[in-house]
C-alpha cells in the first residue's frame, strides 16, 4: 500500500473507504488470524462474516441512520 | 451508517451512563460478560443487544452494501474529559478513520502477519487507531487488558503470543519495565510505540535491555481532535536526546506549525502554540457547535485549522518538540483531564464544601492534587473515602494522586483561590513489590484506598488511610492471609514492605497478640526518657484513631495509645471506668515511671484521662498536660445528678422536663444492652464491634462520677457536644483553654482538626518548658531558707 507522502497531495478523497481497505485484506488473507482475545479468536474471513451479522441486526432495528450505537465489550 | 461509541467496561458505571446519554445512542451492543452493566447504564430508554445471541441467530441474508458512503459521515465518537464537568464527544469521520488507519499503519511499520499485543483501551483515539491500522495491514490483534491482569501476567502473555508489535503509553511502559526481571527479553518485538504523554530518554534506556537490538521504539503524538499527528523512530543504537523525546515529524496529510499570540508563525526554535493545518482532522465535538468553533476553524482552501492547546517548538528539519500545555486541560497517563471535571465530582459529595484540583507538572509529567475543605454539616471524610467516592464516578486516571484536607482554602484579596499558597505535595515513587506477601498486602491496600498502584515504600496513612481504613485493611489482610494481625503490627510498621514482613513473621510464629496498649511510635528520645504522649481512645474506638496525632508530633516524642480491652482479640471487656483508669495508670507507671506525663483522651477516653491523671498525681508522678477531646461530661453521673436537680426544679414549677429521653431511644438502647455482656468475648464484625464498645462505654461513663481536675488542661468541643459550659468549668477549676470545632464528635481526631490540636499541644509544651527554664531554680535549701 502506498500513500502520497506529501501532505498537499494526500487527502480524504484519495483514500478508499475503510470497508474497502478491510475487504482487500479479507480477500487476500481470509484464513489469517485477525483477532484473539481470551480463548476466542477469529480469522479475517470470520471477522468479516460476524461483523456483517452484527451490522445487519443493528440496521434491522430501524433507528435513524445518524443515531450512534454503543459497543460495550 | 451509524457512528459507533466504544464504551470501556473498566470505567465506572456512572460515567458510562453519562457518555451513553450524551451520545444519544439507544442501542447498546454488549457481550454476555457486560450485559448487566449494559442494562444498568442504558436505564429505561435503550435496548441492549447481546452479541452472542445476535451471532447465534444469524441468517444467510444478503451482505451489507452501502451505496457511495460519504467520507464526511460520522463513524465514531470518542469521549474525553470536558471542562464543563461532563465528558465531551469528538467526532471521527469515515474519511479520518480510513486515512489514519493507513497512515498510522505505515508510521508504526505494521506489516501483514505482524502480531500486535494490544493493551490500550479501544474507547480512545490511540487504541481505535491501532485496531483499524492492524486490520488494514493484515496483522493480528491480540487483546489483553493489563489493568485487569497485572503487568507480570501481561508480559508473560506478550512473550507467549510472540507479539511483534506493542503499542503502549509511557506510564504503561514504565509499569511493564518495573515488572520485568533482569535479563528478561521480549525477543519477538519489532516495534514498541508510546503515545499519549511525554516519553523520556530514560524510559527508552530502561526498556532497551529488554528488547532485541533490532527493535524500533516509536514515539507517537496525536490527539482525539487531530488523529495521528507526528511520529519519531529510534533504532536500537540511535543516540537519544537529553530529557524528553521530541514529538517528531508530521504525519502524512498534516502540516504542523507553531504560532505566536497573533496567529503568526514563529521562527524555528522559538516556542509557541502548536496548530495543525490539514484536511484530515476530527469533524468537531458531538452536538456542540460552539465548542467546535472554538477549536476547529475551516480555512478557505478546504483545510481545517486545529488548535491543539500544546506549547512547542519546531526545529529546522520540521521536528516538533513539545514543551507543555497552554490551557487548563492537562494529560495524565496519556488521557486528557480537565481539573474542573474532578472539582465538579468532588463538590457533588455532601461531605465536601470546597475543592480545588491542580495539576503539578514535574519533568513534563503531570499528577493531580486535590485540595478539599470538608463540609461542616456532615462527617468529615477521610482521604481514602474521598478517593473511593471519586473512583466510583470517574475513570482511574482522573482520581487525584494526592488529596489534601484543609480547614479553608487560601484566597487572595479578590477572593480567588490563591494557588501559590496551596501546600506543596511531593511526588511519590512507586517502588516495585518483591515478595508474594507484599503483592497480597498491596492488593488489599489498593482496594481499601481505592488506588491503582501502591509500592513497597508506601505508608498506609500517607496514602490517605484513616483509622477506619486501617481496621478494614487489617480485617481484609486477616481474611486473605489467614494471619491474625494486631494493630501494633501495623502501627509499628505502617510501610507496606515492613508490614508484609510483620505479617509473615506472625504467620510463621502462629502467635496471636491481643493488646490494650498500642505503641504508635517509638520516639527518638525514647531511651533517654524523651517526651511520651499517652493517648486514651474513646469507647468503641481503636487506638489507631490517634495515628494522625502521632504523625503530627515531633519525632522525639513516643506516642502510646490505649484502647478498650477485648477490642482486638478475645478478652472480657472492662465494666468499670474506675477499674480501667487504675489499670491504665499502672501500665503508664511501668512504661514511664516518673513522668512528666502528657495525657490525651477522646470521648470517654477523655473522662478516663482525667481520672488517670488524678491517680498518677496521687501516686507522686508528674502530669504536665491533659488534653480532653470532646468528652460528654454531662453524660456521666455528674450530669445525671445535675439534670435530676434541674428536672425536680422544672417539675416543681409545673413544666415538662426539657430533656426527657423518648421511649424509642430507650428501646434501642435496651436492644444493644442485651448483647453488651458479650462485648469482647464474642468477636463481631468490625462495625458492630465498634457499636458495642461505644454503648458499653456510654454505659460505663453513665455510672462514673468524675471529680474536678485542677491541672493544666486543653479542652476541645465539637458541635455534637451538648454539655452546658458550666459543667466543664466545674470539672476544670485549674488553668485551661476550651476551643470549639464545627465538626462532629468522630471527625475531631482527624485531619484537618487534629492539626490544630497538635499545634496547641506543642505550643503548650513549649510554654511549660519555657516557664520551667526561666523560673528561678528552687533548690530545697533555698526553699527552706525563705
Amino acid at each position: 500500500m502506498h500513500l502520497s507522502s506529501s501532505p498537499s497531495e494526500a487527502g480524504l478523497d484519495g483514500v478508499p473507504a475503510f470497508e474497502e481497505l478491510f475487504r482487500r485484506v479479507v480477500r487476500a488473507h481470509a484464513d489469517a488470524l485477525a483477532v484473539a482475545s481470551g480463548t476466542r479468536s477469529l480469522s479475517y474471513g470470520q471477522l468479516d462474516e460476524e461483523s456483517a451479522v452484527l451490522a445487519r441486526a443493528v440496521m434491522a432495528l430501524g433507528c435513524p441512520h445518524d443515531q450512534p450505537v454503543a459497543v460495550l465489550t | 451508517m451509524r457512528p459507533v461509541v466504544v464504551l470501556d467496561p473498566a470505567m465506572p458505571v456512572d460515567r458510562l451512563a453519562t457518555i451513553l446519554e450524551l451520545s444519544g445512542a439507544t442501542t447498546v451492543l454488549a457481550d454476555r460478560a457486560n450485559e448487566v452493566v449494559g442494562r444498568d447504564i442504558g436505564r429505561a430508554h435503550s435496548t441492549v443487544l447481546l452479541v452472542e445471541e445476535m451471532l447465534a441467530e444469524r441468517s444467510d441474508s444478503v451482505a451489507v452494501e452501502v451505496s457511495a458512503p460519504d467520507p464526511a459521515w460520522a463513524a465514531a465518537i470518542l469521549f474525553t474529559s470536558g471542562s464543563s464537568g461532563r465528558p465531551k464527544g469528538v467526532v471521527w469521520s469515515r474519511g479520518l478513520i480510513a486515512f489514519d488507519a493507513m497512515a498510522t499503519a505505515e508510521r508504526l511499520h505494521l506489516r501483514t502477519g505482524d502480531r500486535v499485543a494490544m493493551p490500550l483501551p479501544i474507547s480512545f483515539a490511540a487504541g481505535l487507531l491501532v485496531v483499524v491500522a492492524a486490520l488494514v495491514s493484515g496483522a493480528s490483534l491480540h487483546l489483553r487488558d493489563p489493568r485487569r491482569v497485572g503487568s507480570r501476567d501481561f508480559l508473560r502473555w506478550t512473550a507467549s503470543e510472540r507479539a511483534t508489535l506493542l503499542p503502549t503509553t509511557p506510564s504503561l511502559l514504565r509499569g511493564l519495565v518495573r515488572a520485568m526481571e533482569e535479563g528478561e527479553v521480549l525477543a519477538d518485538l519489532r516495534v514498541v510505540s508510546a503515545c499519549g504523554e511525554p516519553l523520556f530518554s530514560r524510559d527508552v534506556n530502561s526498556v532497551r535491555p529488554h528488547l532485541s537490538r533490532d527493535c524500533l521504539i516509536v514515539g507517537w503524538f496525536g490527539s482525539s481532535e487531530g488523529g495521528s499527528l507526528a511520529f519519531i523512530d529510534y533504532a536500537g543504537n540511535d543516540e537519544l536526546p537529553d530529557g524528553a523525546i521530541p514529538a517528531g515529524t508530521a504525519n502524512l496529510g498534516r502540516t504542523l506549525a507553531v504560532w505566536d499570540g497573533d496567529d503568526k508563525p514563529v521562527a524555528s526554535g522559538t516556542a509557541g502554540s502548536v496548530v495543525v493545518i490539514s484536511r484530515i482532522t476530527a469533524s468537531g465535538y458531538w452536538r456542540d457547535p460552539a465548542r467546535t468553533n472554538e477549536r476547529f476553524t475551516a480555512l478557505a482552501d478546504g483545510t481545517t485549522l486545529l488548535r491543539t492547546g500544546d506549547i512547542g517548538q519546531l526545529d529546522d528539519s520540521g521536528c516538533l518538540r513539545l514543551l507543555g500545555r497552554s490551557e487548563a486541560a492537562i494529560k495524565i497517563g496519556g488521557y486528557f483531564v480537565d481539573p474542573s471535571e474532578i472539582e465538579a465530582a468532588l463538590l457533588a459529595l455532601d461531605s465536601v464544601a470546597e475543592a480545588v484540583v491542580v495539576a503539578v507538572t514535574e519533568d513534563l509529567a503531570a499528577r493531580l492534587v486535590a485540595y478539599v475543605v470538608p463540609a461542616q454539616g456532615s462527617r468529615t471524610p477521610s482521604v481514602a473515602q474521598l478517593r473511593a467516592s471519586i473512583a466510583a464516578k470517574l475513570p482511574g486516571w482522573m482520581v487525584p494522586t494526592h488529596i489534601v484536607l484543609l480547614p479553608t482554602l487560601p484566597r487572595n484579596e479578590r477572593g480567588k483561590v490563591d494557588r501559590a499558597q496551596l501546600p506543596h505535595v511531593s511526588a511519590r515513587q512507586v517502588e516495585p513489590l518483591l515478595t508474594v506477601m507484599e503483592e497480597e498486602i498491596a492488593s488489599v491496600w489498593r482496594g481499601v484506598l481505592a488506588m491503582d498502584e501502591v509500592g513497597r515504600f508506601d505508608d498506609f496513612l500517607s496514602l490517605g488511610g484513616d483509622s477506619l481504613a486501617v481496621e478494614e485493611m487489617l480485617i481484609r489482610v486477616e481474611a486473605l492471609t489467614g494471619v491474625a494481625v494486631s494493630t501494633s503490627d501495623f502501627t509499628e510498621a505502617p510501610v507496606l514492605g515492613e508490614f508484609a514482613q510483620r505479617v509473615e513473621a506472625a504467620r510463621d510464629s502462629g502467635r496471636r497478640t491481643s493488646t490494650v496498649t498500642v505503641t504508635l511510635r517509638h520516639g527518638d528520645g525514647h531511651n533517654d526518657g524523651g517526651p511520651a504522649v499517652i493517648c486514651i481512645a474513646g469507647a468503641g474506638e481503636s487506638a489507631i484513631a490517634f495515628l494522625p496525632l502521632a504523625a503530627l508530633l515531633p519525632e522525639s516524642f513516643s506516642v502510646v495509645a490505649f484502647q478498650a480491652r477485648g477490642f482486638e482479640g478475645r478478652a472480657v471487656a472492662e465494666w468499670s471506668l474506675e477499674r480501667m483508669a487504675r489499670r491504665r495508670a499502672r501500665s503508664i507507671r511501668q512504661l514511664q515511671p516518673a513522668g512528666p506525663h502528657i495525657l490525651v483522651g477522646h470521648s470517654m477516653g477523655a473522662i478516663l484521662a482525667v481520672r488517670i491523671a488524678q491517680l498518677l498525681e496521687s501516686d507522686g508522678a508528674e502530669v504536665s498536660l491533659v488534653v480532653l477531646i470532646d468528652p460528654f461530661v454531662n453524660e456521666t453521673a455528674v450530669g445525671r445528678s445535675r439534670r435530676a436537680r434541674r428536672r425536680r426544679q422544672e417539675r416543681s414549677r409545673g413544666e415538662r422536663p426539657s430533656d426527657e429521653v423518648g421511649w424509642r431511644a430507650l428501646l434501642l438502647k435496651a436492644k444493644v444492652t442485651l448483647v453488651l455482656p458479650f462485648a469482647g468475648v464474642l468477636q463481631f464484625r468490625p462495625g458492630r464491634q465498634q457499636v458495642l464498645f461505644f454503648h458499653q462505654g456510654t454505659l460505663i461513663s453513665h455510672w462514673h462520677r468524675p471529680t474536678p481536675w485542677a491541672g493544666r488542661t486543653l479542652a476541645y468541643r465539637t458541635r455534637d457536644n451538648m454539655d452546658p459550659i458550666g459543667v466543664w468549668e466545674w470539672l476544670l477549676p485549674g488553668e485551661h483553654q476550651v476551643r470549639d470545632f464545627a465538626c462532629d464528635h468522630h471527625s475531631v481526631v482527624r485531619d484537618p482538626y487534629i492539626g490544630v490540636i497538635a499545634a496547641d499541644i506543642l505550643d503548650e509544651l513549649a510554654m511549660i518548658a519555657g516557664n520551667s527554664a526561666s523560673a528561678p531554680t528552687r533548690s530545697p535549701s533555698s526553699g527552706a531558707a525563705s
